[in-house]
């Protein structure tokens, strides 16, 4: 038989670990579930502590409830608010580069856009290093209000899942409808909604 | 492997497959976790869209990097999928990857099982094919020519991201059941199919499929962490190749998804995880056998 | 020491090799753009549609 020595003792190595890994991994359920508090709030980690805490008192983002407001930095720098487009219907999407339902709903958002004098755009965008996302909004070239939000404030007011995110403000900054992803008839959907809304 | 290594090994699968997914919160929500540790890869195919998942999906992580717009190499990506395999081959495919301890697991259904044979082993290049053409290739081109990259391993092949990520999702979000379309009933058939067939065939999607088991196999013949045959017990008798439910054609080849079934099997005891060698002094960290281990003749004196 | 050089074993020269790809994997950012990709869920990406 080739040689174990000491085979009983490492049995017991190994036992141990085990039980270590097991235990490791029970207590580290309350560590993720703490930390997906902090998470779920929207913040990748960047974001500053009393935007999560604040995020957690307000408000669920969904039909009915005021639309939290907040201040964007545009592509070129300046900042403008969400508030800056009261009294039209809002369509206030979060949108990445390498989302391809989020690429494929900017020329229907732009039909919209040109179908309804009403209604604003506004695309903030979640999940791309500034630089890329810049670059992207300048080759779609739509007459959106393109931001930015890079230090993840607004995804903390707005937190989702998944991208593409996109909420449908009326003219008085309440929430009319919300639509988690995109489906391939995606116009139709953003018609219903923007009607709704009063556009 | 004895009836306890085995179960040693099931244990093992089912802690990765725990340690893997431990946000249970997102479960009960519907929601993913969105903390620190997304930033980092875990070794098996594990969806990052998993509600339970803590960790990213090397597949997709890659797949990511390669559709995104600035189409820089993904230097960090790679690395962790060289140091995954260096340090364990496919070692990942036998004991740490959750959709492959639940092909296992339909494995031990008792129905009649298909064995391997020349066309498995015919079947066995798919997961090159898959590699190469979906998850490097298909991305570039489809970034070149509509300028999105979709990540098309992930989109619309892999089994572990529909039952992981695609159906929980959909079950826990009524407001995402306007999307579902042709895609999704797609790839719910394609995984329903891969664990009917997994039910008769053993491990097809890691044997046929899966482009990180095939990443994997490269280093399978010098990973650190992985079955070796001792060449001087070994009496080249084949019981190993026989007892094996894969298509290797020698122990800790590109097929071998180091289960150790084999062990044994081998009447020399030829076979041993190389940890368990080095600690019990056999082998030097390189794999060489030390001068002082007994040889052959004297163990079988003992 | 030709004796050492010998028994450098593959693994650890690839691991080493990844050592240093991930080093300047994180230095280029691509830890945090990993982070950001794995934190949003991409439906297209997972074929939901």
């Amino acid at each position: 038989m080739i040689r174990t020595a000491r085979s009983n003792a490492h049995r017991a190595l190994g036992l141990v670990l085990a039980l270590a890994l097991s235990l490791a991994a029970l207590a580290g359920c309350s560590a993720p579930a703490a930390e997906t508090d902090r998470g779920s709030a929207g913040s990748s980690g960047s974001a500053n502590e009393n935007g999560s805490a604040q995020a957690q008192k307000k408000a669920k983002v969904e039909e009915g409830v005021e639309a939290p407001d907040f201040e964007f930095e545009t592509m070129d720098g300046q900042t403008a608010e969400l508030s800056d487009y009261r009294g039209k219907v809002v369509v206030l999407t979060f949108w990445a580069t390498w989302c391809g339902y989020c690429m494929r709903d900017m020329p229907e958002l732009d039909k919209i856009d040109q179908a309804f004098d009403s209604v604003q755009i506004v695309a903030i965008n979640r999940g791309d290093r500034n630089a890329d996302a810049q670059a992207k909004a300048e080759e779609l070239g739509y007459d959106f209000a393109w931001g930015l939000d890079e230090d993840g404030a607004i995804e903390a007011l707005y937190p989702a899942s998944g991208i593409p995110y996109t909420v449908v403000i009326d003219e008085n900054g309440v929430v009319s409808t919300v639509f988690a992803g995109s489906a391939q008839d995606m116009y139709s959907y953003l018609e219903m909604a923007v009607t709704k809304a009063g556009a | 492997m004895g009836p306890i290594a085995r179960f040693k090994r099931s244990i093992i699968q089912l802690l990765a497959a725990l340690l893997y997914n431990l946000n249970f919160e997102g479960f009960a929500t519907g929601t993913i976790y969105q903390g620190d540790t997304k930033g980092v890869c875990v070794p098996g195919l594990n969806c990052y869209s998993c509600p339970g998942a803590i960790g990213a999906c090397p597949i997709g992580s890659l797949q990511a990097a390669l559709v995104a717009s600035d189409q820089r190499l993904p230097l960090y990506i790679i690395g962790t999928i060289l140091a995954f395999g260096a340090l364990l081959g496919r070692t990942v495919c036998g004991w740490l990857c959750p959709f492959g301890f639940i092909q296992d697991l339909l494995d031990k259904v008792p129905l009649p099982k298909i064995r391997k044979g020349a066309w498995s082993r015919a079947f066995s290049w798919g997961k090159y094919v898959i590699l190469f053409g979906l998850v490097i290739v298909a991305p570039i081109v489809l970034l070149n020519a509509t300028g999105i990259g979709t990540p098309a391993f992930c989109a619309y092949l892999c089994p572990a991201g529909t039952l992981e990520a695609g159906i929980p999702l959909v079950a826990m979000n009524e407001d995402l059941r306007f999307m579902l379309g042709a895609l999704f009933d797609w790839k719910v058939g394609v995984l329903v199919a891969l664990l009917a067939v997994s039910l008769f065939v053993y491990r097809p999607f890691c044997r046929f499929f899966c482009p990180l088991g095939a990443l994997y196999s490269f280093f399978n013949r010098f990973a650190l962490l992985r079955y070796r045959v001792d060449e001087e017990a070994c009496t080249s008798c084949g019981a190993c190749l026989d007892v094996c439910k894969v298509d290797i054609r020698r122990v800790s080849d590109r097929e071998c998804i180091q289960c150790g079934a084999c062990v044994t099997s081998c009447k020399t005891s030829a076979i041993r995880f190389s940890l368990r060698d080095m600690l019990a002094n056999n082998l030097h960290i390189d794999g060489s056998r030390r001068d002082d281990a007994p040889s052959e003749r004297e163990e079988q004196r003992s | 020491m030709k004796q050492l050089a010998k028994r450098i074993p593959w693994w650890l020269v690839v691991l080493v090799l990844a050592a240093i790809l991930i080093a300047l994997g994180i230095a280029q950012g691509d830890f945090q753009d990993t982070l950001r990709k794995a934190a949003l869920v991409c439906y297209e990406c997972i074929g939901i549609g």
